[in-house]
């Protein structure tokens, strides 16, 4: 059964892949970054059509500190690191906490930028692997970060795509530091061209990776 | 009993009257658009996503009345089709049109537009209702608007005042 209407679950399964690789890349790329372990929970994919709000909206007032990109090349769009306002100063913690010489910073040293600089790797990684698994070329601007209310944040790239009824990708994934758990998301907001191309390309590296087995 | 409350979220809209509070969270480059008739003390607030519905443009697909079944989905969802519905909601429930003031708030550009120097959508949001506002006569008479922050809007009926929230900003009242 599809658990949604743009991919088939052959599809879905193989766009997971492609997402807990880059998750393993970029939790490699976090713990040289941090010289400490890194670890990102195995990821849940959900897609989702532009006209219904995922899950974590249903309180449009919650802050989030989200970092948004804009993606360009062959998959056009937006890109945003969403992580709860309340555990941003906990992550930023956790981060300073397990660096080398960490405790002996008083909280000072580590500051917002380091979302940005999450948001960055997690950007590239999962780029990366669209690229390594789709071959497509796809690049991201600069990371913007903003805390503020989730769906101000969102929705204007949402409603960017409204007319299209494109469809949005959302990665939820936790990072592990010094044994504790933060729950971030990920959000692709593709448009409609560029959503198409990304099933057409999923579609082709499955079948030339695995062949036609499930038909 | 307390006073009701009314949620409404991308592009919902409602109408009461007092004793009543609308309420839009959560507004971004989204608008929420108060029309309110102080005489007959009845109100009504949408969530306004984009500017105009491709729909709605043909005249074939423009909702006559309130119970005549409209081909748009969500007719608060586009300025041009929330102004429209609101405007025949308040008549049904007695507002007179020449009563009627209007109060916005939203129409922010959260992130830097990277579209080549075109407009954020809050941008067009903004332009697109006060044009059609100015077009029927119903004045303008507050608003909060444009910046790179969200807002909440709560508009009491009771009065007519609209308090806008926002994260790390005192309350505002329009």
């Amino acid at each position: 059964m599809s658990t949604n209407e743009l991919l088939s679950e052959e599809q879905m399964d193989f766009l997971r892949e492609m997402v807990n690789i880059g998750a393993g890349n970029a939790a490699d790329a976090f713990s040289q970054m941090l010289h400490t372990t890194v670890d990102l929970s195995i990821p849940d994919v959900y897609i989702f059509p532009s006209t219904k709000p995922p899950p974590f909206l249903k309180d449009p007032a919650v802050p989030f500190a989200g970092t948004s990109m804009e993606m360009v090349g062959d998959v056009r769009g937006r890109l945003f690191f969403l992580v709860l306002d309340e555990q941003k100063n906990r992550l930023i913690g956790l981060i300073e906490k397990a660096m080398p010489g960490g405790e002996n910073r008083g909280g000072v040293g580590i500051d917002l930028s380091v979302l940005e600089e999450l948001a960055n790797i997690l950007a590239g990684v999962f780029l990366v692997s669209i690229h390594d698994f789709c071959r497509l070329n796809v690049y991201h601007s600069v990371p913007d970060l903003k805390t503020d209310m989730i769906q101000s944040l969102i929705e204007e790239s949402i409603a960017g795509v409204l007319r299209e009824t494109a469809q949005i990708i959302l990665i939820e994934s936790s990072f592990v530091i010094v044994g504790e758990n933060i729950r971030t998301y990920f959000l692709i907001v593709p448009d409609l061209e560029s959503t198409r191309k990304l099933v057409t390309s999923i579609e082709d590296a499955r079948k030339e990776m695995y062949g036609n087995e499930e038909d | 009993m307390g006073t009701k409350k009314i949620r409404i979220g991308i592009g919902e809209g409602a109408v009461t009257k007092p004793p009543g509070i609308i309420v839009a969270e959560g507004l971004g480059s989204c608008v929420a658009l108060v029309l309110y008739d102080a005489k007959r003390m009845v109100g009504g607030m949408s969530h306004i996503m984009l500017p105009d519905s491709p729909e709605y443009k043909n005249e074939t697909h423009k909702p006559e009345t309130r119970n005549q079944k409209s081909n748009i989905i969500l007719p608060y969802l586009y300025a041009d089709s929330a102004i429209e519905t609101l405007l025949k909601e308040l008549q049904y429930r007695g507002a007179h049109l020449h009563n009627i003031i209007a109060k916005i708030v939203g129409g922010a550009c959260m992130f830097p537009v990277y579209n080549g120097g075109s407009r954020g959508i809050g941008e067009q949001n903004i332009l697109y209702i006060r044009d059609t506002l100015k077009r029927k006569l119903i004045p303008l008479v507050g608003g909060d608007v444009g910046g790179s922050h969200g807002r909440t809007a709560e508009f009491y009926l009771d009065s007519g005042r609209v308090i806008v929230k926002a994260v790390g900003r005192e309350d505002k009242e329009i």
